[in-house]
């Protein structure tokens, strides 16, 4: 049993899920978009922040962490995030 | 027990003392809602209840649990569980005490299959039938303060859950250790490691004198003076939670004892 609680545990940090951004979400007001000025003519080009991925990989360690508060949920037969993970957010309790 | 009881007390000052920091990542294998403000690590009937949700075998927790549970099979249980030592010290209370039936320490295990790992996976963890909405650490951990922080705000949801945890701690007054034996799906989880756990509580070889204060010791009721006199490890049952206070307690042991020191 001890081999196998080994091999869980091995398995557990091999093991990643994929976690949706939720699509209907507000995009994160913390994105900055950078503008570049073209010197020669005083031209101004504004770059736009890269795409929001679909989704973010995470180990089973993160995805153990963000079930103590309901981080993650199941909807559709997928993982989404029930928050920006980006955002720092402190302790958080579980709603159940 | 005394030395117990500082133990008991240290873990649940040290389970409780996360100002800021915690280590969520890892299941200790206790009964401590890690809701609480204050914990440091992931309870495993909350993980269980939302990776069933998920439909996902929680790898880690799972072999988190069960390192735990081979090494020291129920130890956890006796001497570090803060709701286990709250159950101890309101078993200290004089009152009438009862001695539960033996079929009652089997319902921890239905609710480990249903409330734990079924219904969160067929249901969602949105359910009210999962075990955290009844769970009375949550209820002592969370719902109690929470309550008091909003001015006393009381829902039916948190009145269940009171009537709950009322309901355990009048249990734990009159039959020790009552939620451990019948309701405790951690305790479900771990019992069967008891059997192969690499910790055993020793029997006093040759010395047991059949006196049987063990047995009027054993805080779960698992009649160890039926193993002890077989040379059995006292913690091979199920129930047990390796508290040793039936070897501190042995008569004969402490005979053997002297008579070692004697002949010295």
């Amino acid at each position: 049993m001890l081999v196998v609680a080994l091999v869980l545990l091995y398995a557990g940090s091999r093991c990643f899920h994929q976690v949706y951004y939720d699509p209907s979400a507000e995009p994160s007001a913390a994105v900055v978009t950078p503008t570049i000025q073209n010197s020669p003519d005083g031209e101004t080009f504004t770059i736009p922040a890269p795409p929001k991925p679909l989704f973010e990989q995470i180990s089973d360690s993160d995805l153990l962490a963000n079930a103590t508060f309901t981080g993650v949920v199941r909807r559709d037969g997928r993982l989404y995030w029930t928050y920006d993970p980006s955002q720092k957010q402190g302790k958080q309790a579980c709603p159940t | 027990m005394m030395k117990r009881r500082w133990y008991q007390l240290a873990s649940l000052l040290a389970l409780h003392s996360a100002w800021g920091m915690e280590a969520k990542w890892l299941c200790n294998p206790v009964l401590s809602c890690h809701s609480c403000a204050l914990a440091w690590f992931a309870c495993p009937v909350g993980v269980l209840v939302h990776y069933a949700s998920y439909g996902l075998f929680p790898f880690v927790a799972v072999g988190t649990m069960l390192l735990v549970g081979t090494l020291v099979g129920k130890l956890l249980c006796g001497w570090v569980c803060p709701f286990g030592f709250v159950q101890d010290l309101l078993h200290k209370i004089p009152s009438r005490k009862f001695h539960l039936p033996a079929w009652t320490n089997n319902i921890k295990y239905l609710v480990l299959i249903f409330m734990v790992l079924l219904l969160p996976y067929f249901l969602g963890e949105a359910t009210d039938w999962i075990f955290c909405r009844y769970c009375p650490a949550a209820a002592l951990q969370v719902t109690l303060p929470n309550f008091i922080a909003s001015g006393l705000q009381m829902s039916s949801a948190t009145l269940i859950k009171f009537g709950v945890l009322a309901i355990v701690l009048i249990g734990a007054i009159v039959s020790s250790r009552s939620f451990c034996r019948v309701l405790c799906p951690i305790g479900a989880l771990l019992a069967p490691l008891n059997y192969i756990s690499f910790w055993v509580v020793k029997p006093a070889r040759g010395a047991c004198i059949a006196c049987k204060k063990c047995d009027d010791v054993c805080s779960t009721d698992v009649k160890p003076s039926a193993r002890l006199l077989n040379g059995v490890p006292a913690n091979r049952s199920l129930d047990c939670i390796v508290c040793h206070d039936c070897k501190y307690a042995c008569e004969g042991r402490q005979a053997a004892a002297a008579v070692m020191a004697g002949a010295k």
